[in-house]
């Protein structure tokens, strides 16, 4: 365990903190209409800075990531997450419109937990944050 | 008229001796054959001839000796001879003269000639029966003093007949020299015609954009065309004067991928057979080359050594790039959209939902599918566009109440950006199609806020300037670096930097609205520095009967 004594997920007592980053307003209000009525705490933001930065602030416990957003990309954004060790734990789903092969892999070597191009089913959104809401899994 | 006669050939040759045969009879003459002088002599002696033709050069006795013998043979000496000589040493007419030979005939005879000359010593030889004078003469032929003692028409006719040989190898180096001059001629008139193609294929290669070298089988350049030329003027240090092997360094050595140059090199530098086509791009100056190499042979198939074609693909690279870009911005804008619309589709369908989040939801999804509209109608519009098809029912109109329209609707949709109008008090005639230049002002200003990533002022200003309509919008956005402006218009084109290359178009909207202000007869241009923003203008004829025309 880090000494920091990360809890996250552990206490069932505090809702999880879900951040969702995308630069489109209607986005951001879908996937938070599909986390709506689950315990979540939901954070959003606009772009590649403003994710960062509240990563590094809410520590959150899901992070659903677009890939093309203004300033640094959703990649970026992935990369700095995992070569950071105290955000690397963090799990993240990438949610994209870019489908292609090439992407998928970009993606995957950049280490995302999952990959959901767009238009994706609510209900694969919604089983992949249930799954994920616990923490990385191997 | 052929006169009948036995004729005996004495030759040592027997197909000489036979061709001469089968050439006598054929004319009719009556002809027996000695192998040598002695069974010429015992031939005559046992029956007489009317005429013996000898060959000079013989073993053991020669022509002459034969002709001598002859000569002085009491029953003999009447027999007029004829010695075939090739008459190759001036001495040969004396030594003839001297044996008492009547004639000779020159080697290699012609035939009509032969037949002619035979005929002549059988006439004179029947003329000059009777009286003979027989005299002794010294003659001096190249510095040696001769003594010959044959009859005087003997001489005579010995001394015409050589006259007439003279005349006649006169003649035949006449037909030589003029054989000569023709073939002469005709080299001449071969090598104009090979300098001709010489020029023509030069011509072809010059004029060809390909860049064509020739290498010999050393790898040795030994011809190339101006396009080429031309190229290795482009890069200073590139000289390709050396071999092949050091070319191939060379260009490595500026290529982005020397490694892979090389690879594709190395069999062409081995395999004098090799043919093969590679892409590569020169590092600093980002142009794509294709060399193509195949062996080239002479006329008998022998190889001779290696072409080698460049060819610029920069363009058809570009074209590919954008290409595959555009493909993945269509997916990616039609996606977007696509999401929304599934996703609260989804989500209406599955939820109990209060009346007003319903209601939201819709909206959205109405919304997203009309984004969704306007993406497929830029589509068709440049389909359109590209197949020539792009026509216009003008109508008069006032510029001012689009732009009022458009600015109006853009305040309400993008609250983070303040947008201003400038209008003059007139109203700004026109002749044009409504919606198209709703669609150019659109997209003027969906560009200043797209490309305005911070918010920010965009100002919207026209004016009235010499009979013409001039409209600016004017943002304080990203701006376009000065390397990309070029492109700005080109169709797909998309500003690259990394503050840009999340924002979302689909590069079309430049070029629909140059091609949509071109067809109203105007002009469309833009001023931008990359941090400081853009400004977008166009300008079109003001059309004072527009303004009155819908007045009415």
């Amino acid at each position: 365990m880090p000494p920091s004594g990360d809890l996250r997920g552990q206490d069932p007592a505090s809702p999880s903190t879900v951040l969702i980053c995308d630069d489109e307003e209607v986005m951001r209000a879908l996937v938070r209409a599909v986390l709506e009525g689950e315990d979540y705490a939901i954070a959003e933001a606009r772009d590649g800075d403003e994710s960062l930065e509240l990563i590094r602030r809410l520590r959150p416990d899901l992070v659903i990531l677009d890939m093309m957003m203004p300033g640094r990309s959703g990649l970026e954004v992935l990369k700095e997450i995992r070569g950071d060790p105290e955000l690397a734990g963090t799990p993240v789903i990438m949610l994209t419109a870019r489908a292609q092969a090439s992407d998928r892999e970009a993606v995957s070597r950049a280490g995302a937990d999952r990959y959901l191009p767009k238009p994706f089913h609510l209900a694969d959104l919604a089983a992949a944050v249930g799954e994920l809401r616990g923490g990385r899994q191997a | 008229v052929n006169r009948i006669a036995d004729i005996l050939i004495v030759e040592d040759s027997p197909t000489q001796a036979a061709l001469l045969s089968h050439l006598l009879e054929r004319s009719g003459h009556r002809v027996r054959v000695a192998g040598n002088g002695q069974e010429a002599l015992a031939a005559l002696r046992e029956r007489a001839s009317d005429l013996v033709i000898t060959d000079v050069v013989m073993p053991e006795m020669d022509g002459y000796e034969l002709c001598e013998a002859i000569k002085s043979d009491e029953t003999l000496g009447e027999v007029p001879v004829i010695l075939l000589t090739s008459l190759s040493d001036p001495q040969d007419v004396i030594r003839s003269l001297q044996c008492g030979a009547d004639n000779f005939i020159r080697k290699p005879y012609d035939e009509r000639y032969l037949l002619s000359r035979i005929s002549n010593i059988l006439t004179s030889r029947e003329l000059r029966e009777g009286g003979k004078l027989q005299v002794g003469l010294a003659v001096y032929l190249a510095g040696d003093r001769h003594f010959i003692t044959s009859e005087r028409q003997q001489i005579l006719d010995f001394l015409l007949s050589t006259y007439e040989e003279v005349a006649q190898i006169n003649e035949e180096l006449a037909a030589k020299n003029a054989e000569l001059e023709a073939r002469q001629a005709e080299l001449e008139a071969e090598r104009e015609r090979a300098q001709e193609l010489v020029n023509v294929n030069r011509a072809v290669l010059d004029a060809g954009t390909d860049c064509i070298a020739l290498v010999d089988i050393e790898g040795k350049p030994f011809l190339n065309n101006a396009a080429f030329r031309r190229l290795l003027g482009e890069f200073p240090g590139l000289t390709l004067e050396g071999s092949l092997a050091e070319n191939v360094a060379a260009v490595s050595a500026v290529a982005s991928d020397p490694e892979g140059f090389r690879s594709f090199c190395h069999p062409l530098l081995e395999d004098p057979e090799f043919e093969g086509q590679y892409e590569f791009e020169l590092r600093d100056i980002r142009r794509w080359l294709r060399l193509a190499t195949m062996p080239v042979r002479d006329a008998s198939s022998a190889l001779i050594g290696r072409i080698i074609v460049l060819r610029e693909v920069t363009a058809e690279r570009e074209a590919e790039r954008l290409k595959t870009d555009l493909i993945a911005t269509v997916s990616h804008e039609l996606r977007t959209p696509l999401a929304s619309v599934l996703g609260f589709a989804e989500l209406l369908l599955a939820r109990e939902l209060d009346e007003a989040t319903s209601r939201r939801y819709v909206e959205t999804i109405a919304d997203q599918a009309k984004r969704l509209t306007g993406l497929v109608n830029d589509f068709l519009d440049l389909q359109r566009i590209e197949e020539g098809a792009f026509g216009l029912t003008p109508e008069p109109l006032d510029l001012g109440d689009i732009l009022r329209e458009e600015v109006e609707l853009f305040s309400s949709q993008f609250t983070a950006h303040v947008l201003t109008l400038d209008l003059p008090e007139e109203p700004l005639p026109m002749m044009g199609e409504p919606n198209r230049m709703s669609q150019v002002v659109a997209n003027l200003l969906s560009n200043a806020i797209k490309y305005s990533p911070e918010g920010g002022p965009v100002d919207v200003s026209a004016r009235e300037d010499n009979g013409l309509i001039e409209v600016a919008v004017r943002d304080q956005g990203l701006g376009i670096p000065d390397s990309q402006q070029e492109q700005v218009f080109t169709k797909f084109f998309r500003v690259d930097s990394t503050d840009t290359r999340q924002i979302g178009g689909t590069g079309l909207g430049l070029a629909l609205c140059r091609q949509i202000i071109e067809a109203h007869g105007g002009e469309i241009g833009f001023q931008s520095a990359e941090g400081e923003g853009s400004t977008f203008w166009f300008r079109l004829p003001r059309e004072p009967a527009a303004a009155s025309r819908s007045g009415e």
